[in-house]
């Protein structure tokens, strides 16, 4: 077998599922449902964060009790196993496109406005193919180097915007609608959920299962909570009735800061380390399927599955993120439907198929 | 095979020179302004910085114009009659045409011009009151090359004089997007010295841009403020009544007034805001609480007790308060911003948006209290 796992500590699995929590947590939403009833943006990440941690922790004490090191061991054991892993490799893929399709547009619409798609996607192509094909080892280790400034670049992103901040924007806070706040929560759970479902498939490069809990749980909730202080202040510098409607919310905090401010230039070196840390996040998804893709399915090779899922990811990207009515509705059903890939099968997952005990298959 | 991997690889990163553009072929646009045209829909002014000019500041300002159907036209057709390339990417300030504003067509008109061409919301807002071109060329100085004085002093003048309010075109949109408050932006003209009367009234001279008794080398001034109904302005008040609205909407920080005491004498008091104000809305009923620090000029020269003079000076801020009130609910122009604490009692968006809540606001009744604390005692009488 040549999966390219390598082997990794603590402080790189829980660097990447921090990274990737980030990113999925502030670039992968869809503003129109968001936004759309008010903000609670906070209280969805926070809320969706939660669920997502309990199916982790369900899935790592599954991997306790039966013996086993990453969820194609669990996957192994259950019944339908290449059905339960396709729709999982599809949550990986989708979970890359979303924060990369949103920097897409972003790129385009506003810092190279004469160029398009097809043509700043070639740019991605081959970084994604080339991180996915490296493997587990190099993705988390550049996760590890890129993690200190990109801490960096969200904290001086959000004192950056900190005279733009009003509290009256908070309102209204829709709790008269909690179940709808629980329903946003769960569309929400790709988002906070595929970081750790992707370290669970890389688990085997972890070291042990402890130190893969330890390092998910950190990273996950890290991660996490800074997405919702990062959404927390989004939602102090902009009204729902705008964020509803705004395409790079992220990016239009970073260039409300006025011309007499020092961190007035600071957009364009974010944005870029920002789509620095989505390649790379995309790429780890992306071998996550792979990995998970080979043990199912009896391939030997991870480097064939991570061409053909690049591949798929920049087409899907270019197809879905093309402005059109078509594709805005098959991504605003993406973004709100895509939880089940991951919340159905896995509880399928955990449930051990029965396995013919040999009197049984004797006596037949 | 290996070199040439890392060469093609290489190459990749090389991207940004292709169609590369020297510094010098941009001209930069330091100042944009839009306003009513005379045969086009709307004429775009715009101060563009460019390399020449004087031996000491090698660049020189100038004032170009289009007249155009919308914002992208007149920018195609500047940048096409331009000897540089147009870079919007030092623009800071946005000026727009009173007779337009008060029609509130700009809002649809600028909507489109944001984004593209590296102009953002962050610009600092005036209303202008005379022509644009007359407005800019007014700032125009050999003194202050890149226009960076008119700019600071919108800032600080909403800082330390309170006269004028500093707001940014993405605060206005938000106004404009039904947010619970209504735009106030800062007023500029040229100082001829014509009279703009501002809506409460009662000022013998009102401190409003264009209106002030100035000599300097700068024509175009900055004072006072245009309010809004929604996207359309329906009126000006004055650098007095404008410190007196920040006062309710939580931006003064310092201001000096001037208040004539019942025995004829005028004094001037430095205020400073030492609180955020409270304001508590119970459905058609409000209360405002200001607190303020005052500091009388002279106070030896006051003959009054300390207690008189404060409570004169609340009771009067706060008959100026109401009055200004008044004024803005008769424009329907909730530029204190009420709206801002009435959606506190929704919780939901759909509820909050099906409410008129300025339905509301034009017969609501506000009880001001001004909380004045001294911080000079004036000269008392009686201890003498």
């Amino acid at each position: 077998m040549n999966l390219r796992i390598g082997t990794f500590g603590k402080q790189e699995s829980a660097a990447i599922v921090l990274l990737a929590s980030f990113i999925g947590g502030c670039f992968s939403f869809d503003s129109r449902a968001l936004f759309g009833n008010g903000n609670a943006s906070y209280l969805v990440q926070i809320l969706a964060l939660i669920q997502s941690l309990l199916l982790f922790e369900a899935v790592v004490w599954a991997l306790r009790v039966r013996g086993g090191n990453d969820l194609s061991a669990l996957i192994g054991d259950a019944r339908w196993k290449k059905a339960l892993a396709v729709p999982l490799i599809l949550a990986l893929l989708i979970a890359a496109i979303q924060p990369l399709g949103s920097f897409l547009v972003t790129v385009t619409e506003y810092v190279f406005v004469e160029s398009k798609q097809v043509t700043v996607c070639l740019y991605l192509l081959p970084s994604l193919f080339l991180l996915t094909v490296l493997g587990a080892e190099t993705i988390v280790r550049t996760a590890r180097v890129l993690l200190p400034i990109l801490l960096l670049s969200i904290v001086a992103a959000l004192l950056s915007g900190l005279g733009q901040y009003r509290w009256y924007r908070l309102y209204p806070i829709p709790f008269r609608d909690p179940y709808g706040i629980f329903m946003l929560a769960g569309s929400a759970q790709l988002r906070t959920c595929a970081p750790l479902l992707a370290l669970l498939c890389i688990g085997e490069g972890t070291q042990d299962r402890m130190a893969m809990r330890n390092a998910g749980r950190i990273g996950a909730i890290a991660g996490g909570l800074t997405a919702a202080a990062a959404l927390f202040a989004l939602s102090l510098t902009f009204p729902y009735t705008e964020l509803k409607m705004m395409p790079s919310p992220f990016y239009r905090m970073l260039v409300e800061v006025r011309a007499e401010n020092p961190t007035l230039r600071l957009d364009r070196a974010v944005l870029f380390l920002w789509l620095g840390a989505a390649v790379l996040i995309a790429a780890f998804y992306l071998y996550a399927a792979c990995v998970l893709f080979a043990k199912t399915f009896g391939v030997r090779d991870s480097r064939p599955p991570a061409l053909l899922l690049s591949g798929i990811a920049v087409t899907l990207m270019l197809v879905l993120y093309y402005d059109s009515e078509l594709t805005v509705a098959v991504l605003q059903g993406l973004y709100q439907n895509s939880w089940a890939l991951i919340s159905v099968p896995i509880p399928l997952i955990l449930i051990r198929r029965k396995r013919r005990t040999r009197t049984c298959a004797a006596s037949e | 095979m290996r070199r040439i991997g890392m060469i093609l690889f290489c190459l990749t990163l090389l991207c940004s020179c292709m169609q590369s553009k020297n510094i010098d072929e941009y001209a930069y646009v330091l100042n944009v302004g839009v306003e009513r045209g005379t045969t086009m829909p709307y004429l775009v002014t715009l101060v563009v910085s460019s390399p020449g000019g004087s031996e000491e500041t090698k660049v020189r300002n100038e004032v170009i114009s289009a007249e155009a159907m919308s914002f992208s036209e007149a920018y195609e057709t500047l940048n096409a009659a331009y000897p540089s390339r147009l870079s919007f990417a030092r623009a800071s300030l946005l000026a727009i045409g009173e007779d337009l504003a008060r029609s509130g067509e700009q809002t649809e008109f600028l909507n489109f011009a944001f984004g593209k061409p590296d102009l953002w919301p962050n610009l600092r807002v005036v209303i202008a009151k005379e022509p644009i071109r007359d407005v800019f060329e007014g700032w125009i100085s050999e003194a202050d090359p890149s226009l960076r004085r008119i700019k600071t002093a919108v800032g600080d003048l909403e800082k330390s004089s309170g006269i004028t309010p500093d707001t940014g075109y993405s605060m206005y949109l938000e106004a404009v997007s039904g947010a619970g408050f209504d735009a106030m932006l800062a007023y500029a003209g040229t100082n001829e010295y014509t009279l703009t009367e501002d809506l409460p009234g009662g000022e013998a001279y009102p401190i409003v841009g264009g209106s002030l008794l100035v000599e300097s080398l700068l024509n175009t001034s900055v004072a006072g403020s245009a309010v809004f109904d929604g996207d359309r302005m329906v009126g000006v008040l004055d650098g007095r009544h404008t410190m007196e609205t920040l006062m309710v909407t939580g931006a003064f920080r310092r201001g000096e007034l001037a208040f004539r005491l019942p025995d004829g004498y005028t004094i001037r008091v430095t205020l400073y805001r030492t609180h955020a104000p409270k304001i508590r809305i119970d459905g058609q009923q409000a209360s405002v609480t200001v607190y303020l620090e005052a500091d009388p000029y002279a106070p030896q020269t006051i003959a009054m007790e300390s207690e008189t003079l404060k409570a004169y000076l609340e009771a009067q801020l706060e008959t100026e308060l109401d009055a200004v009130l008044k004024a803005l609910q008769h424009v329907n122009s909730d530029a204190m911003g009420f709206g801002r604490y009435a959606v506190k009692r929704f919780y939901s968006a759909a509820d909050w948006e099906a409410y008129d809540w300025k339905a509301d606001y034009r017969t609501m009744r506000v009880v001001f209290e001004v909380n004045v604390m001294l911080s000079h005692s004036p000269h008392d009488p009686e201890t003498e």
